[in-house]
């Protein structure tokens, strides 16, 4: 065996911990990058070469290639996992958005609105000669009724929101896809070469759980490592290279509001083919959005009608049914305007101006001092309205109160329970493929010694080649 | 899946989620201190919350029924005092009618003593033209400013009768919820007065004209019976009212110390957890401290 060969052994043994010595200094410096998977290098004998004396020795070291750490199946799961995340945390900060704006808790809110109401109707009862306590009901009818046009405009706000964060989401997720196209077409690029693409895999990996938490996908992954993406119902949106379907905005049905809700289809970018958004798409944040937007507020503003039309008709029929203070039956002056239940309490407003056309004596009574017909409107507060599903209003407010709290409180058990989850995946994840700072610094000492002990050959080998040449 | 290997990472994306979980532990209980209420958001607690707007509801109706009994007790007990000083009328009357009973006396003497119960019947008149409030009390309450629900005795051609020209309904006020829980507050004022402005103007009448007045005495009584009727028919339902202050009384306090468990803060326990968790974000950040401290860097520096 030539002397240089122990030479040459020592020199790619320096290469070799100096490749370590680099895959340590890059784990440290993305030490906290968000998505970083940490790597180790993998070291391999060289061949053993059979010397001049016929016995066989080894060659030295060299980096076969740089490994990423990481466990394939937990982040399989942790993509499945921010699905869920998505949906539960979306709907949840949408629904507490709607929790927020009814919050009937709140001393201005519609149940103060409407016991105020009331209470101005019991002070009538006791004056209802009183142009002051007739003013005052007046008041505090437009009061109520601009409370129940106040939450109605609060929901419609609140999908609103939901609709233009739909947009948003459409925008990031279709950034998502055009990362992960070009990711896989890098990776694809690198695969014949034997070497990890690792920077590559942990920006598709990013972008992969941003889609999972938009969207909700499935994936597969090729041969060449190209990760392929699609829908339950089979519309593919990745594969390799290519995007074959993007997310696209189109204008849909009126809001609440009555402007044009957003609607979310697929569209080929090569051929410009359309396909409306699968059920089974309908996952994570844009799925959570969808229910908020067109089922949440919905059910919100329906149940605010019912008990906007509810209240309204019941005054009015008791309102029509007396005589007003100068002694002219009321039956064409009711005291709310509008009629049906759907856009009621967008619509209600009060319809009366003049104080003496307030109803307080029946049609029985003296005009002046009459109030039995005050009293009937008096004891609406307490009686159970068959269009409030024999609840009172008080009662059926209560009830949708406790409805949306109950609501908001499920689900926001839930989104703590899925985060719960998917951070103890994240745990496990950081603990598989995370950087330790103090391993990351003992393999920096490790491969320092064995790059200071190889450099120690080459002083050996050099010490001894020059006593050869001593002797020449 | 056990953690077997902790990285930097993980460390500090715990102690983060720790810190930022008492974190917001105290801010919810800086809320329940500094506002009072335990129940911010119906999400909180959702029962509790509907609980909540039904109790309001309930304490709003509550307050409108006591109103209502506060003011039927004002308007009862000024005709409860009015019907007393009719009663007194009544005795005073029926004194110059038994004086005058045995047709001893002048007609210049019973001249006098018919101006003196011409005197009586106006001031019963004037008790039953009385108000409360600016309203007429034995005319269903209607306004003041109309005209006077009994006419003046000096009017020609007086009749008692007929002397009651104002609402024949009653006034009432609702004191419950249920359909038959009200209480008259007023009596139309010809049922109240008019055998008292009857006798009033018979015995008056039989003074100055001199024919026997012993048969007015029978009316006079026939009048105090009646107005003792309705005196007595006042107290009645002023105690009514009475009964139903106390009973709204106790239920705003039952109702307003049931919100107040469910909605209120429970100030010792908020700031006893304040305290407690106050602690824990400091243990959290000592932790934190100390985990920054182990590291391996810091060896390698010496």
């Amino acid at each position: 065996m030539a002397i240089s060969t122990a030479l040459g052994i020592a020199a790619r043994a320096l290469m070799a911990q100096q490749a370590g010595l680099t895959v340590v200094g890059n784990n440290i410096a993305n030490v906290n990058t968000p998505g970083y998977t940490r790597q180790v290098p993998v070291f391999v004998e060289d061949p053993s070469l059979p010397s001049d004396g016929g016995t066989v020795t080894g060659s030295g070291v060299r980096v076969l290639r740089i490994d990423q750490v990481v466990d394939t199946l937990l982040e399989q799961r942790r993509t499945e996992a921010q699905t869920d995340v998505g949906y539960q945390t979306a709907r949840r900060d949408k629904l507490n958005d709607l929790v927020e704006s009814t919050n009937d808790l709140n001393q201005t809110a519609l149940g103060s609105a409407l016991n105020s109401f009331f209470d101005a109707a019991d002070g009538l009862a006791l004056r209802p000669a009183s142009l002051v306590d007739r003013q005052t009901l007046l008041a505090r009818a437009g009061t109520l009724a601009g409370a129940f046009n106040q939450r109605y405009d609060a929901i419609a706000g609140v999908q609103r929101a939901a609709d233009a964060k739909i947009s948003d989401l459409v925008t990031r997720a279709n950034t998502d896809i055009d990362t992960i196209a070009r990711a896989n077409e890098g990776i694809a690029r690198t695969a014949p070469t034997g070497q990890q693409p690792n920077d590559l895999l942990d920006q598709r990996q990013s972008a992969l759980n941003d889609l999972a938490s938009i969207l909700g996908v499935s994936t597969t992954v090729d041969q060449f490592g190209q990760v392929r993406i699609a829908g339950d119902s089979g519309i593919v949106l990745v594969e390799g290279g290519v995007v074959v379907n993007q997310l696209a905005v189109v204008d849909g049905v009126p809001g609440l509001d009555d402007n044009a809700l957003h609607d979310v289809q697929f569209t080929n970018p090569s051929n410009g083919q359309t396909h409306p958004l699968p059920a089974s798409l309908q996952r994570g944040e844009l799925g959570a959005l969808f229910q908020v937007r067109d089922v949440d507020t919905v059910t919100a503003v329906g149940n605010l009608d019912v008990l906007a039309a509810g209240l309204r008709d019941a005054v009015n029929a008791v309102q029509t049914a007396g005589q007003d203070l100068s002694g002219n039956p009321t039956t064409t002056t009711p005291l709310f305007s509008g009629s049906g239940v759907a856009g009621a309490s967008r619509s209600i407003a009060v319809a009366i101006s003049d104080p003496r056309a307030i109803a307080t004596a029946l049609t029985t009574e003296g005009a002046t001092t009459g109030n039995g017909n005050i009293q009937a409107l008096a004891l609406l507060r307490t009686t159970p309205l068959a269009a409030l599903g024999n609840q009172t209003a008080t009662g059926y407010l209560a009830t949708e109160t406790g409805r949306l709290g109950e609501d908001a409180s499920e689900v926001t058990n839930r989104a703590s329970a899925a985060q719960t989850f998917a951070d103890s995946l994240d745990q496990q994840h950081a603990s598989v493929s995370g950087v330790n700072l103090n391993e990351e610094l003992t393999n920096l000492l490790r491969y320092q010694h064995a790059f200071q002990a190889a450099s120690q050959v080459i002083s050996v080998v050099n010490t001894t080649l020059d006593a050869l040449i001593q002797m020449v | 899946m056990a953690i077997l290997r902790v990285s930097d990472s993980l460390q500090f994306t715990i102690l983060s989620q720790r810190l930022s979980q008492i974190q917001l532990q105290i801010k919810n209980v800086n809320d329940q201190i500094t506002t009072g209420q335990r129940l911010q958001t119906p999400d909180q607690d959702p029962v509790g919350a509907a609980e909540v707007v039904r109790l309001d509801g309930d304490l709003s109706a509550l307050t409108g029924y006591d109103q209502a009994s506060q003011f039927g007790r004002d308007v009862l007990a000024k005709q409860d005092d009015d019907l007393g000083q009719v009663n007194d009328i009544l005795t005073r009357a029926q004194e110059i009618a038994q004086e005058f009973g045995n047709s001893l006396q002048t007609q210049d003497q019973r001249n006098v003593a018919a101006s003196d119960v011409h005197g009586l019947l106006k001031a019963v008149t004037q008790i039953a033209n009385g108000t409360i409030f600016g309203r007429r009390v034995y005319a269903a309450l209607q306004p003041e400013s109309g005209a006077s629900p009994f006419t003046d005795p000096d009017q020609a051609g007086y009749d008692p009768t007929a002397a009651y020209s104002g609402p024949t309904d009653p006034f009432s006020v609702r004191i419950a919820s249920a359909g038959a829980d009200t209480v008259q507050l007023t009596t139309p004022g010809d049922q109240v007065f008019t055998s008292t402005l009857v006798a009033l103007k018979d015995l008056e009448d039989r003074l100055r004209s001199g024919t026997p007045v012993a048969p007015a005495i029978d009316g006079l009584e026939t009048a105090r019976n009646d107005i003792e009727a309705q005196r007595s028919s006042v107290g009645v339902r002023e105690q009514t009212l009475i009964d139903r202050s106390d009973q709204v009384s106790a239920q705003v306090t039952q109702t307003k110390g049931t919100r107040s468990r469910i909605a209120d803060t429970d100030m010792t326990q908020a700031i006893a957890q304040l305290s407690q968790l106050q602690l824990a974000l400091q243990a959290a950040l000592a932790a934190g401290s100390q985990i920054a401290q182990t590291s391996l860097t810091g060896l390698l520096r010496l």
